[in-house]
C-alpha cells in the first residue's frame, strides 16, 4: 500500500504540491482558531453555587442554606461529588462532574434544581452559580485609584466609597461587553449605601422601633404607574413620583404622627452615606484600593480577550472622572506573549540548526531545503490537528515538539534518495525523467520501512502519558497528542510530499559532496568499528557497567512530580489567625506590601483580602492573595538570579513581619489549587459525621495516633474553629415576664448592629441600599451591647442583658462538607518511608486505637490516591507499550533476536540521558520522563535504521562482517543526521531560561544526552552485537 | 547478555515508577513551634512600623459604668393647682399660660357669689403658669383655674432592672444626657416601681435654672457605680485572649512575652490587673493583636 502511496505521489507530484498549498491554507486559517494560553487548563467540570446570606453565622449558613442545597443537588446525572463551604455570610456549594460532561449541559441541570429548592430557602437569598469560567479565566485585573493629592471640588479626596461606585457603575458595564469576558468582579472600597442611624433614646421617647422606620422608608419610596386617560384624542400617561432621591428626601419621611406633630427620620436618626459591613477589601502598595477582574469565558483565546479588555479599560479612561485613574496590574498577554517567545524561539533556533545540520551533512542546499520544509508543513498540520481535538496551544503542548524528531523520517528518506540519484548520475551522468523517478521511488521505497516502523514507535513510546488521569492527565495528554499529531503528519508528508518534492526540485545535477564531517566521521569510525568488534567483550562490559552506573545514578536523583510552570509573576497567600478583622488584615497588608516592595524587583503588589462580590473564591477575611509582579529581568540589580531564589529572599524577608503565615505560588497555580482544593497531603483521613466538637474530637484522636507512626510529618488537623463570636441567647422566661418573643430580640440585635435594608435610592441606573441600623460609635462598643434597649409593647423598654445572655466564646470558622455530610480532614505527609506501607500502616493503627461513634466514618484519600494509581495503570501500560513496540520490530526484522538487539539501544539511550539530567543536577520529573520516551523511540529508529541496512546487505553479500562494516559505514551519515538533529533541535530549548522554559529544559537536556550516548553506542554496540549474535546464528546452522 | 536484555523492560519499568513515586517531595513545611514558649521576638523597627506601642504597667483610676434610660417628670411638691376659694364669677384674668409668676402675685379676681365681693387669686408659689382654665364671665367652681408649676428642679426617674439593682446605689454620680443637652447629678433614692413593673426607679433630681428640660422626656443615665484607683491597670485593648486565658504581652529587649493575667474590675476602657503583671513592666498598650497573631499564625492556614 505505501508502495503505490509513493509510486502515485511521485507520479502525481504537482498533485501533492497542490495537496500541500491546501494544508497550508487549512493550516493557517486554524490557526486564527486556535485558543493559545500560557498553561494547560487542568481545572475539572465543575459549577459554584455561591450564596450570599449577609449576616449568617457558618452554623446558620449551612443549616439554612448548603444543606437544602446539597440535598437537591442529590441524583444529578454525570455527578462526580458535591463539596460546600459555609461560612459568615457565604454558603458555597461545588459541584464537581464527570470529566468529559458539557458545561453547559450541567449548569442547566443545576439551574433546574435550584429552581426547585427557592421557597425553601431564607427569604431575599438567591443561590446563584459562579461564573462560566475555569482557573485560567483571570485574565485581567487593575485598581481604580485616585490621583495623588487630587481634591474633588469641596475640596475633599476621592474616598474607597466613590471608586467603588465608579467601578460598579461605570467602569464594570463597559467591561462585561467585552466578548469573552463572563464577570467582572470587583473586591474593595464599599458599596454606597445610605445609611440611617437613629438614636435608641429618640427612639424610645417618640416610641418608634426599628421596624416603624424601615416601614416607613419603604412606603414612601416607590414611583406608581396609573395607565393612561384618553382625552380629545390624546392618549395621557398617568404616572405619580414618589421615590426618594437625596438625604433630604430620606429626612423628610415621617415615621409617626404624635398630637398632630408629624415625626420625621430626622428627628430621630441621623442619614448620611455609609459604609456596608464588607466581606472583602483589596490593597495596592500599601494603600486601599478597588481591584477589578476580568474573566475570561471558558474556551476563550485569553490573549485576545486579555487585549480586548486591555483597550476597552484604554477607552472607558477617557470616561473616568477627573482625578480618577485605572491602574492595570494584572494582564495575561503578558504571560502568554513571553511563553509564546520562548516557544517560537526554541522552535525557530531549532529548525534553523536542523537546516544548517542538514546542510553541512547532505552538502546539498536543495535537498536540505526540501528537508527543512516539513518543519513548518507539519506544524501547519498540527495546528489543524489541535484545533479539530480541542487542544490549545500553549508552554506544554507545544513543549515537547522538536523539530529534529519530526523530520527524522524525512532526514532519511532524503539521504537515501540524494546518495542514489548522486550514484546513478555517476554511472549515467544526467538521468533522464522517467529512470530519475524509478531512482527515487526505489531509494524512497528502500528506506520507507524502517522509517515508518521507527516513527510509528516514536508514537507508541507516548501512550503512556494518555493513561495519566487528573491533573497530571490534563497536563500531559495535549502534550503528548500534539506531538503524536506532528509525528504522524510529518509520516505521511515523508512519504508523500518528500518523494514529489524531490521529483520535481532534484533535477540537474545532484551535488553530492560527501562533506568533510562526514568523511572524517568515517574516516575515524571504521578503524574503530574494526576494534571494538575485535574487542567486543571489553565493549560490551563497559556498556553493561555503563549502564548499571547510570541505573544506581537514576536512584540518586530527585524528583518532582509535576513540572512547575514559571509565571513570572509571584502569589503568595498571607494568613492571619482565623477571627481577624478586616481592618487589622488592611493595617498588617500595609506594612506587608510596604516591606515587599522594597525589593528592586517588584515592580507592583497588589493583594485581595477576604471574598470578592463574585465569591468566586471564598476567602475569609484573614487571608490575603498577594500578586506580586516583578520588573522585567534586564531591570534587576542581578539577573541572574532565578525566581525562585528571589522567592526565597522575599519570604525570608516577610516571615521578620509579625502575625503572618505564608505560602508562596504561582497566580495561575494558585487559581488551580482554589479551584480543584482537593487535600494536597500525602495522606488525608476524612472523618465524616454530624457532631462537630465529635468530628473535632476524632480527628484529634487520628491526629495522636498518626503522630506515632515512623516517617510522619506535618500531620494537622484542619482548622474548623477558632472563629471569636459573640452569641446573644434569649431567656425564655424573662422574654415571657416582659411579653415579648424571641424573634422581637433577636429583630432588635440583627437591625442595631447588622442592619436592615429598608429600599432602595435609585440615581439613574445606580441603585443604592438603604439601610437602617445603629451607628458605629453604638455598634462597635462591646460592652455597651448589653444595655442595648429593647422596646416592649407597651412603650417602655427593657436592657437587653435583662431578656438575653451574652456569651463570647469561639466558635465554628467554617464547616466542611462533602458528599452531603459534615467532614474534618487529618492530613499527614510521609518523609523517608514509602507511601504505601505507611498508610497500611495508619489503616490498621487507627482501626484499632480509635474507636468512633456510631454515625462517623472514614475516608482515606490524598496525593497517595493519585500516586497509587498513576503506578498502578503506568505498571500496566508501561510492560504493554514495550511489548507493542517488541511486537512491531519483530513485523520489521521477523525476527525476535534482531528485535532484542534494537532494544539494547533503548537502555543505552536511557543512561545518556540519566547523565544528563545529573550532570545539569536536574531531578527527574514527567518532562524528563517524556524526555525518556521520546528518546526510547529515538534509539529504536537508529538501530531501525542501520539493522535493517547491515541485514540486506548480509542477504545479498552473505559476507556477515563485511555486511556489518560496509552496512555501518553507510549508515553512519544517516544515523548521525537524525542524532544530530533531533538532539541540536532540541539544543535552545534545554539553554532557554524564558518564561516556560522549566517544562522544556528537563525534556530537552534528557534527550541530548541520551541521543549522544545511543549514537555513540549504538554505532559500536549494535553492529558488536549483531556480528556476534549472527555469528553465533550463522554457526550453529553450520553445524546443524 | 541474555540477562540484560531480559533487564530492559524492568529497568524502563522501574524508571517509570520511581518517576511516580519518587514524587511526594515537595510539600508545604511550617513551624510550629511557637505554641508551648509563647513568646515572639520582632525587630524594633518593624515593630515600630506594624504599630505595636509599649507602656509601663502603673497604677491608674477604674471607673465602671452603667447605662439606664428613664423619664423625666415634675417634683410634685412644685406644682400647685390653684382653685378659687369661694364659687363666684371670674371677673378678670392677669396671667397667661407661659408666664412667670412670683409668689403672691394676683393671677385672677374672682367675685364671690356669696359675699358679692371680688378677692384675689394668688400664687402660693413661683414658677410658670402652665394651665389656665379661667375666663371673665366664666364659673369659678371647684375646677382649677390655674396650674402653676416650677420647673426650677425636675426629677429623673431612671428605670433600674432587676439585674442591675445591686450596682445601682444612692449618692451615685449619674450623668443625665437627653435630647443633646447633659447634665451631672446623683442619685437620691431608690424606690420601687409603682404599677408593679419589674424594675424599680432610681430618682435622681436635677436642676432646671436655664429651662432646657421638660417634662416627660426620655433621657439616658450613665451611672458611675464604682470608682476606684487600683494598683495596677492597663488598658482594655492591651490584653488578649490566648487558649481561654487572659493575657499581657511584657517586652523584654527585642522579645514579647505573654503573662497570663487575671483581671478585675474594668470599665471597658481600662482593667484592673490583679496578678501576673507587675509594676514598671513595659507592655503592650497598642496593636497587642499583632502579637497573638504572631503566636498563633503557625496554625492560620488556607483550606479550600
Amino acid at each position: 500500500m505505501i508502495e503505490s502511496i509513493i509510486k502515485a505521489s511521485i507520479n502525481r507530484r504537482w498533485l501533492v504540491m497542490a495537496g500541500v498549498l491546501l494544508l497550508i491554507g487549512a493550516g493557517v486559517w486554524n490557526y486564527q482558531k486556535l485558543p493559545i494560553d500560557a498553561v494547560p487548563d487542568i481545572t475539572n467540570v465543575q459549577v459554584q453555587i455561591n450564596t450570599e446570606a449577609p449576616g449568617f453565622s457558618p452554623l446558620e449558613s449551612e443549616q439554612r442554606i448548603t444543606y437544602p442545597v446539597e440535598t437537591a443537588l442529590a441524583g444529578i446525572p454525570k455527578l462526580s461529588y458535591t463539596r460546600s463551604l459555609s461560612r459568615y455570610g457565604l454558603s458555597q456549594v461545588t459541584v464537581v462532574f464527570e470529566e468529559g460532561t458539557d458545561l453547559y449541559f450541567a449548569r442547566n441541570l443545576i439551574n433546574e434544581r435550584l429552581g426547585v429548592i427557592k421557597g425553601l430557602l431564607p427569604e431575599g437569598l438567591e443561590p446563584e452559580m459562579g461564573p462560566v469560567a475555569t482557573g485560567l479565566g483571570e485574565i485581567f485585573m487593575y485598581t481604580v485609584e485616585a490621583e495623588d493629592g487630587y481634591l474633588q471640588e469641596d475640596g475633599t479626596s476621592i474616598d474607597s466609597t466613590e471608586l467603588r461606585e465608579i467601578q460598579d457603575w461605570i467602569i464594570k458595564p463597559q467591561l462585561s461587553l467585552v466578548p469573552g469576558v463572563t464577570e467582572v468582579n470587583s473586591i474593595g472600597g464599599y458599596n454606597k449605601q445610605y445609611h440611617v442611624n437613629p438614636s435608641p433614646e429618640k427612639m424610645l421617647s417618640y416610641e418608634i422601633s426599628f421596624e416603624d422606620i424601615s416601614d416607613a422608608l419603604e412606603s414612601n419610596n416607590a414611583n406608581v404607574g396609573a395607565g393612561y386617560i384618553e382625552t380629545n384624542g390624546q392618549q395621557i400617561l398617568i404616572r405619580s413620583p414618589g421615590q426618594l432621591k437625596t438625604i433630604s428626601d430620606i429626612e423628610d419621611v415621617v415615621v409617626k404622627n404624635i398630637d398632630h406633630a408629624p415625626i420625621k427620620i430626622k428627628d430621630i436618626a441621623e442619614v448620611g452615606i455609609g459604609k456596608e459591613l464588607r466581606t472583602g477589601a483589596a490593597t495596592q502598595g500599601g494603600e486601599e484600593t478597588v481591584l477589578g477582574t476580568a474573566m475570561m469565558l471558558v474556551g476563550e483565546n485569553s490573549r485576545a480577550v486579555a487585549q480586548a479588555v486591555a483597550q476597552k479599560i484604554d477607552e472607558i479612561k477617557s470616561t473616568l472622572p477627573e482625578g480618577v485613574v485605572i491602574d492595570s496590574v494584572y494582564d495575561r498577554t503578558t504571560l502568554v506573549d513571553k511563553a509564546i517567545w520562548t516557544v517560537q524561539k526554541n522552535l525557530t533556533e531549532g529548525a534553523l540548526l536542523v537546516i544548517v545540520i542538514l546542510f553541512l551533512l547532505l552538502g546539498n542546499f536543495r535537498a536540505a531545503l526540501i528537508t527543512a520544509a516539513v518543519i513548518p508543513l507539519a506544524m501547519l498540520a498540527t495546528i489543524s490537528g489541535m484545533v479539530e481535538a480541542g487542544v490549545s496551544a500553549n508552554l506544554m503542548s507545544l513543549g515537547a515538539l522538536d523539530f529534529g524528531l519530526i523530520v527524522d523520517g524525512a532526514v532519511i528518506i532524503i539521504e537515501n534518495s540524494i546518495r542514489r540519484l548522486s550514484e546513478a548520475q555517476k554511472e549515467k551522468g544526467l538521468l533522464p525523467l522517467k529512470e530519475r523517478l524509478e531512482v527515487v521511488f526505489s531509494a524512497t521505497n528502500e528506506v520507507i520501512r524502517p522509517s515508518l516502523f521507527g516513527v510509528i514507535i516514536i508514537t507508541v513510546v507516548y501512550i503512556p502519558l494518555f493513561s495519566l488521569t487528573g491533573v497530571e492527565g490534563k497536563m500531559f495528554h495535549p502534550m503528548a497528542s500534539t506531538v503524536v499529531m506532528a509525528l504522524l503528519s510529518a509520516l505521511v508528508l515523508s512519504f508523500t510530499f518528500i518523494p514529489a518534492a524531490i521529483a520535481i526540485f532534484m533535477n540537474g545535477k545532484v551535488s553530492e559532496k560527501e562533506s568533510f564531517i562526514i568523511r572524517g566521521a568515517k574516516s575515524i569510525y571504521q578503524p574503530l568499528l574494526k576494534a571494538a568488534i575485535k574487542l567486543r567483550w571489553l565493549v560490551l562490559v563497559g556498556a553493561l557497567a555503563l549502564v548499571s552506573f547510570a541505573g544506581w545514578l537514576a536512584t540518586t536523583l530527585g524528583s518532582e512530580f509535576i513540572p512547575e510552570l514559571n509565571e513570572g509573576d509571584i502569589a503568595m497567600h498571607a494568613m492571619r489567625i482565623p477571627g481577624t478583622g478586616l481592618e487589622q488584615a488592611i493595617q498588617m497588608q500595609k506594612v506587608l506590601e510596604e516591606r515587599i516592595l522594597e525589593f528592586p524587583q517588584v515592580a507592583k503588589v497588589f493583594a485581595k483580602i477576604g471574598t470578592p462580590e463574585v465569591a468566586t473564591d471564598p476567602m475569609p477575611p484573614n487571608v490575603a492573595d498577594n500578586f506580586i509582579m516583578l520588573n522585567p529581568r534586564d531591570q534587576w540589580p542581578d539577573p541572574t538570579l532565578t525566581q525562585s531564589e528571589l522567592v526565597e529572599q522575599i519570604e525570608a524577608a516577610v516571615r521578620e513581619l509579625p502575625g503572618n503565615n505564608y505560602e508562596f505560588t504561582q497566580p495561575i497555580q494558585m487559581r488551580f489549587n482554589e479551584l480543584i482544593s482537593g487535600v494536597r497531603a500525602d495522606l488525608g483521613i476524612k472523618v465524616f459525621g454530624d457532631d462537630l466538637d465529635q468530628l473535632l474530637e476524632s480527628s484529634n484522636e487520628i491526629l495522636e495516633v498518626i503522630e506515632q507512626i515512623d516517617g510522619v510529618a506535618d500531620g494537622r488537623v484542619e482548622q474548623v474553629t477558632g472563629l471569636p463570636m459573640l452569641s446573644v441567647i434569649p431567656d425564655r422566661v424573662s422574654l415571657s415576664r416582659y411579653g415579648i418573643n424571641v424573634a422581637d430580640v433577636q429583630h432588635v440585635v440583627q437591625t442595631a448592629i447588622g442592619g436592615q435594608g429598608a429600599g432602595t435610592i435609585y440615581e439613574g441606573d445606580r441603585r443604592f441600599e438603604i439601610m437602617v441600623r445603629l451607628d458605629e460609635s453604638l455598634r462597635r462598643d462591646l460592652s455597651r451591647l448589653s444595655e442595648l434597649p429593647v422596646p416592649l409593647n407597651d412603650g417602655s423598654y427593657v436592657p437587653l442583658s435583662e431578656v438575653a445572655e451574652l456569651i463570647q466564646a469561639p466558635a465554628p470558622n467554617q464547616i466542611s462538607r462533602e458528599n452531603g455530610k459534615r467532614r474534618v480532614v487529618v492530613t499527614a505527609n510521609v518523609r523517608d518511608r514509602d507511601l504505601g506501607s505507611f498508610v497500611d500502616e495508619a489503616k490498621i493503627k487507627i482501626a484499632s486505637d480509635v474507636k468512633l461513634p456510631a454515625g462517623y466514618w472514614l475516608d482515606y484519600g490524598g496525593t497517595f490516591e493519585q500516586l497509587e494509581s498513576a503506578s498502578q495503570r503506568l505498571s500496566i501500560v508501561v510492560p504493554i507499550t514495550l511489548i507493542i513496540i517488541f511486537g512491531l520490530l519483530i513485523m520489521a526484522f521477523s525476527s525476535f533476536k534482531d528485535a532484542l538487539i534494537i532494544f539494547t539501544g533503548v537502555p543505552l539511550a536511557l543512561t545518556g540521558g540519566v547523565i544528563s539530567l545529573w550532570l545539569r543536577g536536574m531531578p527527574f520529573s514527567i518532562s524528563a520522563g517524556v524526555g525518556f520516551i521520546a528518546l526510547s523511540g529515538v534509539a529504536v529508529l537508529n538501530g531501525l535504521v542501520m539493522l535493517s541496512f547491515i541485514k540486506d546487505l548480509w542477504e545479498k553479500t552473505g559476507n556477515l562482517y563485511h555486511s556489518v562494516i560496509k552496512g555501518a559505514m553507510t549508515r553512519l551519515r544517516p544515523v548521525l543526521m537524525t542524532a544530530l538533529v533531533a538532539s541540536l533541535g532540541f539544543v535552545p530549548m534545554a539553554l532557554n531560561t524564558g518564561t516556560g522554559a522549566e517544562v522544556q529544559r528537563p525534556l530537552a537536556t534528557v534527550v541530548i544526552g541520551g541521543i549522544i550516548s545511543s549514537t555513540l553506542l549504538t554505532l559500536f554496540i549494535l553492529p558488536i552485537l549483531y556480528e556476534w549474535v549472527s555469528k553465533d546464528k550463522k554457526e550453529n546452522g553450520e553445524k546443524s | 547478555m541474555k540477562s540484560i536484555l531480559f533487564k530492559l523492560p524492568i529497568i524502563i519499568v522501574l524508571l517509570s515508577l520511581s518517576l511516580i513515586t519518587h514524587a511526594s517531595g515537595d510539600h508545604d513545611e511550617h513551624d510550629g513551634d511557637h505554641e508551648e514558649q509563647q513568646m515572639v521576638t520582632i525587630d524594633d523597627h518593624i515593630a515600630e512600623k506594624s504599630m505595636i506601642e509599649t507602656a509601663i504597667a502603673s497604677s491608674g483610676i477604674i471607673n465602671e459604668q452603667l447605662k439606664v434610660y428613664g423619664k423625666t417628670v415634675n417634683d410634685p411638691s412644685q406644682v400647685s393647682h390653684i382653685r378659687a376659694r369661694f364659687p363666684g364669677t371670674v371677673v378678670n384674668v392677669n396671667v397667661q399660660i407661659g408666664d412667670t409668676v412670683k409668689v403672691g402675685d394676683t393671677l385672677a379676681f374672682v367675685e364671690s357669689n356669696e359675699s358679692l365681693k371680688k378677692y384675689p387669686i394668688k400664687a402660693l408659689m413661683p414658677g410658670v403658669v402652665v394651665a389656665r382654665h379661667a375666663n371673665p364671665g366664666e364659673m369659678a367652681l371647684d375646677q382649677v383655674l390655674f396650674t402653676v408649676a416650677n420647673f426650677e428642679k425636675i426629677w429623673v426617674e431612671l428605670q433600674v432592672f432587676p439585674g442591675q439593682l445591686n450596682q445601682i446605689n444612692s449618692d451615685q454620680q449619674v450623668l443625665i444626657s437627653g435630647s443633646d443637652k447633659t447634665v451631672t447629678s446623683k442619685i437620691e433614692h431608690i424606690i420601687p416601681s409603682q404599677d408593679e413593673r419589674p424594675y424599680s426607679v432610681a430618682r435622681v433630681l436635677i436642676s432646671n435654672q436655664s429651662r432646657d428640660w421638660t417634662t416627660g422626656l426620655l433621657v439616658s443615665g450613665q451611672v458611675s457605680i464604682n470608682t476606684t484607683e487600683a494598683d495596677l491597670v492597663v488598658p482594655s485593648k492591651a490584653i488578649q485572649i490566648i487558649e481561654n486565658e487572659s493575657v499581657v504581652f511584657v517586652k523584654t529587649g527585642n522579645t514579647y512575652t505573654a503573662l497570663v493575667v487575671e483581671t478585675g474590675r474594668t470599665d471597658g476602657k481600662f482593667t484592673e490587673i490583679l496578678s501576673g503583671l507587675h509594676l514598671g513592666d513595659v507592655y503592650v498598650s497598642e496593636n497587642s493583636y499583632l502579637i497573638k497573631a504572631d503566636l498563633e499564625k503557625s496554625g492560620a492556614s488556607h483550606d479550600h
